[in-house]
């Protein structure tokens, strides 16, 4: 809350600035912030500081028929109803006693009601939807806590769909989310800190981690990185991912971003640190491996060989998607020998009237490809996706019949964009998309020994990369054998004894082992 | 500390084991043949300079603790004469570092990319070496731990598919005329075995020194191990004309003929033994330069990586005027001035080193 | 078409430049640099327009030409 306070000093200063510029000599350089009795005084000041808001309304009564209220909210955050309950109806009908804050308090039907002394207290509780009484002659004002504003309902997320498992997804309401954590995780030892970020926005930021499992380290460290920011406002939780991570320059994402508050569970509890910001379903997921960015909550709510299978395929279509043009570019243009003969011979008749070398030819329609799909994305769901495929079909076959592309090429863009969709994060596929281009450039001038070049400068790349100190090819680069029985494989449940191991000093298990299930012994006869 | 990163003992392994062993199972079953014909499969075992070179390294570290072997000459023998003979181990390793570059880029333009330029290949490879020499040891140990299991991979996909077109007779007679011809093939790879002088600018920056000695003799043996089977099956499988290659394990990469459809498939062949090949040229790339840098006194080797790497890919235009010259080189002089260099002069210091600390602990007793 | 080369060569160190230079602290560093660098480029100009000249393989051959002689001899006796 201090850091609230701050933020709206700050606002209020700038506010304040703006006014002095407009009206050098009525503005007092330093009015006072503090309260008078004044009933006057009070709303003068806060009418000047809502000067030209028009959603902030003033609302002047009687309490018990003699003493004059002002009660100030803004339209549309408070829930208007519950205050004409709840504060308007016992203050104005049947308040008896004498007029002093502590008797309006005990009138007062509602659960949070807060004593406010200085107007950048009064800003903030506004802001947040909840109405501020102000009594002749007393010098506080009192916040009633009863905001109300409209939120989607909670549904599915739609990026990150799954067969079997909740269906819940974060919505854009801080409160809102931390409840959906809290219902996942109801141990006391599930932190949440709070602070704003942003000078205009005043962004509610929420950090939760599970104390006893997440490191110290990791949350002073996100703590810090969090305090840094200094901006005007934020509006999405990539602001922020933006401004804290490891490495600004790198196409590879180093916090995972996700709308699941399963998923956001599961990583808590394998000790990582989550920011959850106000006004975006997205969370901010730290530390994370390159790995983890390759995994579905899919994987984990099937069976663990329907997982490990479906891992497996996934990997194996996540190379494809890197390497896939590129391949076919190398081995059409250097390295004939490796297509079997037949194959060979078709190919070589489908290229023959194609006036391109091959490098320029897939050039050409990856570059369809992608503007398709991002052309694909701006038009409504249902036309969007058949306009992306029947385009891809119809362009692909036009291209064909006239001579531009051969139909191999048109089969190896269909694969690969097929493959790029199986990544199961939105970050990395489009890095994985872009990092496409410059390997197939490789290939066309170097073959094979191109394609490896470019793979090793991308390993250079990931190999250095760290993300809030944990090395990002963990566990595959400083190798660690016991985590890897979850990433070469999906490793059965009962085998899943250990946390992975991030960085520090860290609580090991996370079940008890040997929980191997099995038939009950002397379950043979009959 | 010029170099701050810190390796793991496992990951110094593997990296002694992939900065010995690609360009060995290329060049070496050929020249092998040559001297040892049959008795080609025993040669690897002779390791002598290897054992010499790492007694040599693991005893002068203990005696000068975390100081490699240029630095340790400055100990022993002297300011200007240590900074001299630091200078000529630096040299020589930029000129083996050449041959090593030429090697590989000989291989993959005679081999795959006919048309490309030499230097094309060899300066494409020096600068994605550079990007990740500059990154420190730690990325090129996390890089020798990661493509070690891609490498020894190929290598056994190589080998299992062809056992059954293997022909054991081409191993008989054992030992015909003694263990002279063994012993004679063994001479090259000495070359390759003094190599191993590389653990001695990377142990000290190991952080779990205990482990090191085990981990870089358990690299040894299966460097021994794998150039057994490499020398063996290309004996079994190609007989006498072994000799007639230049790159046997080629040949039997293009042996592999899955159900008759995937046939020459020698390319995937070159693009992991790639990998490899790069393992060792950044071992040996980094060790120049970390050797550099300390000799120099300078506070960072970051500034003289691509500096360095020019005058590598000069060094591997300027060995050898042609292959056939080269290859030669290689089984003759460069033997020598290996094991001059790496066994005969370790061990000379050492010698001298063992020598002075007997007579310092005479006299401070005395 | 050398001359060519050599600008090639000049190119390539003033990017080695432009990409180290402002980011080595330390005048010994940057000497270092700067030494290494002009080194490689003279050797690699000279290199263009003489590329015959004997390389350290063929010294080292002449040093070790006895030691070479006795092994050809060696061979010769294994391949007769």
């Amino acid at each position: 809350m201090g850091n609230g306070k701050k933020l709206m000093k700050r606002l209020l200063r700038s506010v304040r600035q703006k006014s002095a510029n407009a009206d050098p000599q009525g503005q007092d350089p330093n009015p006072p912030t503090e309260l008078s009795a004044n009933l006057d005084e009070n709303v003068r000041m806060i009418q000047s500081i809502y000067e030209d808001c028009s959603d902030v309304i003033f609302h002047d009564f009687f309490i018990g028929g003699q003493t004059r209220a002002v009660l100030v909210y803004i339209e549309g955050l408070t829930h208007i109803e519950e205050v004409d309950r709840h504060v308007l109806a016992p203050l104005q009908q049947h308040f008896a006693l004498e007029p002093e804050l502590p008797n309006i308090r005990k009138a007062i039907a509602v659960s949070s009601i807060k004593e406010l002394k200085s107007t950048t207290d009064i800003v903030e509780q506004l802001s947040g939807g909840n109405p501020i009484l102000f009594v002749e002659g007393e010098k506080q004002g009192l916040s009633v806590g009863l905001p109300m504003w409209e939120k989607r309902a909670i549904e599915e997320p739609s990026a990150e769909s799954v067969l079997r498992g909740p269906r819940e997804g974060f919505i854009e309401s801080l409160r809102s989310n931390t409840a959906l954590l809290r219902r996942k995780i109801k141990s006391p030892n599930l932190k949440i800190k709070a602070m704003n970020i942003g000078v205009y926005s005043g962004t509610k930021i929420a950090v939760a981690y599970i104390e006893g499992i997440a490191a110290p380290a990791l949350v002073e460290e996100m703590m810090s990185r969090l305090r840094r920011i200094d901006i005007d406002g934020v509006l999405e939780s990539v602001y922020i991912e933006e401004l804290i991570e490891d490495n600004p320059t790198s196409p590879f994402p180093q916090l995972l971003s996700t709308e699941r508050p399963d998923v956001a569970s599961a990583y808590l509890l394998e000790g990582h640190v989550v920011v959850l910001v106000d006004g975006t379903p997205s969370v901010l997921v730290a530390p994370v491996t390159f790995i983890s960015l390759l995994q579905s909550p899919e994987d984990y709510y099937e069976r663990y060989v329907v997982g490990t299978a479906i891992r497996w395929l996934r990997y194996l279509f996540f190379g494809i998607s890197l390497l896939g043009p590129s391949f076919y570019v190398a081995v059409i243009t250097y390295h004939q020998e490796m297509i079997p003969t037949p194959l060979l011979l078709t190919m070589a008749k489908s290229r023959e009237q194609v006036p391109f070398p091959a490098l320029v030819e897939a050039l050409l329609m990856e570059s369809m490809f992608e503007a398709l799909r991002e052309a694909g994305a701006r038009l409504p769901k249902q036309i969007g996706t058949a306009v992306s495929i029947v385009g891809a079909l119809v362009i692909g076959q036009a291209a064909i019949a006239a001579g531009i592309v051969s139909a191999p090429m048109v089969m190896v863009v269909a694969i690969t964009g097929i493959a790029s969709f199986m990544a199961p994060r939105f970050t990395v596929g489009i890095a994985i998309r872009l990092l496409r281009f410059p390997m197939m450039l490789l290939a066309g001038f170097l073959g094979f020994l191109g394609l490896i070049l470019g793979i090793i400068v991308i390993l250079n790349h990931l190999l250095s990369l760290r993300s809030f100190g944990v090395p990002y090819m963990s566990p595959l680069a400083p190798f660690k054998s016991r985590d890897l029985r979850d990433v070469l494989a999906r490793a059965p449940r009962w085998m899943l004894n250990t946390r992975p191991h991030l960085t520090g000093k860290w609580n090991p298990y996370r079940q008890a082992p040997g929980q191997r299930p099995g038939p009950a012994k002397g379950d043979e006869g009959g | 500390m010029v170099e701050k990163g810190r390796i793991s003992a496992f990951q110094m392994g593997r990296m002694i084991y992939l900065a010995i062993t690609p360009t060995a199972i290329l060049t070496t079953p050929a020249i092998t043949f040559k001297f040892a014909k049959q008795d080609m499969w025993i040669s690897p075992i002779w390791a002598f300079c290897g054992l010499i070179t790492l007694y040599a390294v693991f005893r002068l570290h203990a005696i000068y603790p975390g100081r490699n072997i240029v630095q340790a000459c400055e100990a022993v023998i002297g300011r200007l004469p240590g900074k001299l003979l630091g200078a000529l181990f630096l040299l020589y390793y930029l000129y083996l570092i050449g041959i090593i570059l030429r090697e590989y880029g000989e291989f993959v333009v005679g081999s795959f990319l006919f048309t490309t330029p030499l230097i094309v290949v060899s300066g494409s490879m020096v600068l994605v070496c550079a990007i990740a020499v500059r990154g420190g040891v730690e990325i090129v140990g996390r890089f020798a731990e990661l493509l070690l299991p891609a490498f020894v991979t190929l290598f056994l996909f190589i080998i299992i598919p062809i056992i059954p077109d293997l022909r054991v007779p081409n191993m008989f007679p054992i030992m015909a005329n003694g263990i002279t011809p063994s012993l004679a093939g063994a001479f090259v790879l000495q070359t390759w075995f003094s190599e191993l002088i590389s653990a001695s600018f990377l142990l000290p920056l190991v952080a779990d020194q205990k482990k090191a000695k085990t981990s870089v003799l358990i690299a040894l043996l299966m460097i021994v191990l794998t150039l057994v089977v490499a020398n063996l099956a290309t004996l079994m499988l190609l007989g006498d004309i072994t000799g007639g290659y230049t790159y046997p394990f080629l040949i039997l990469a293009r042996y592999i003929n899955l159900a008759e459809f995937f046939t020459h498939l020698e390319a995937i062949f070159m693009a992991i033994w790639v990998l490899g090949a790069f393992v060792k040229i950044c071992v040996f790339f980094y060790v120049t330069v970390l050797g550099a840098a300390q000799w120099m006194n300078l506070s960072d080797y970051r500034p003289i990586v691509f500096p360095i790497g020019l005058l590598v890919t000069l060094s591997s235009m300027w060995v050898a005027p042609d292959l056939q010259k080269l290859t030669f080189s290689i089984s003759t002089s460069v033997t020598f001035s290996a094991m001059t260099m790496f066994v005969i002069v370790p061990m000379l210091l050492l010698c001298l080193a063992w020598v002075q600390k007997r007579w310092r602990g005479t006299a401070a007793k005395g | 078409m050398k001359w060519t080369a050599v600008l090639g060569i000049a190119a390539l160190l003033a990017l080695m430049a432009a990409y180290e230079w402002p980011k080595t602290k330390g005048k010994k560093e940057k000497t270092a640099f700067a030494a290494i660098a002009v080194l490689g480029g003279l050797l690699a100009s000279w290199l263009v327009f003489y590329p015959e000249t004997p390389g350290p393989t063929q010294c080292l051959d002449a040093l070790y030409k006895p030691l070479v002689k006795m092994i050809e001899n060696l061979t010769q006796e294994r391949s007769g």
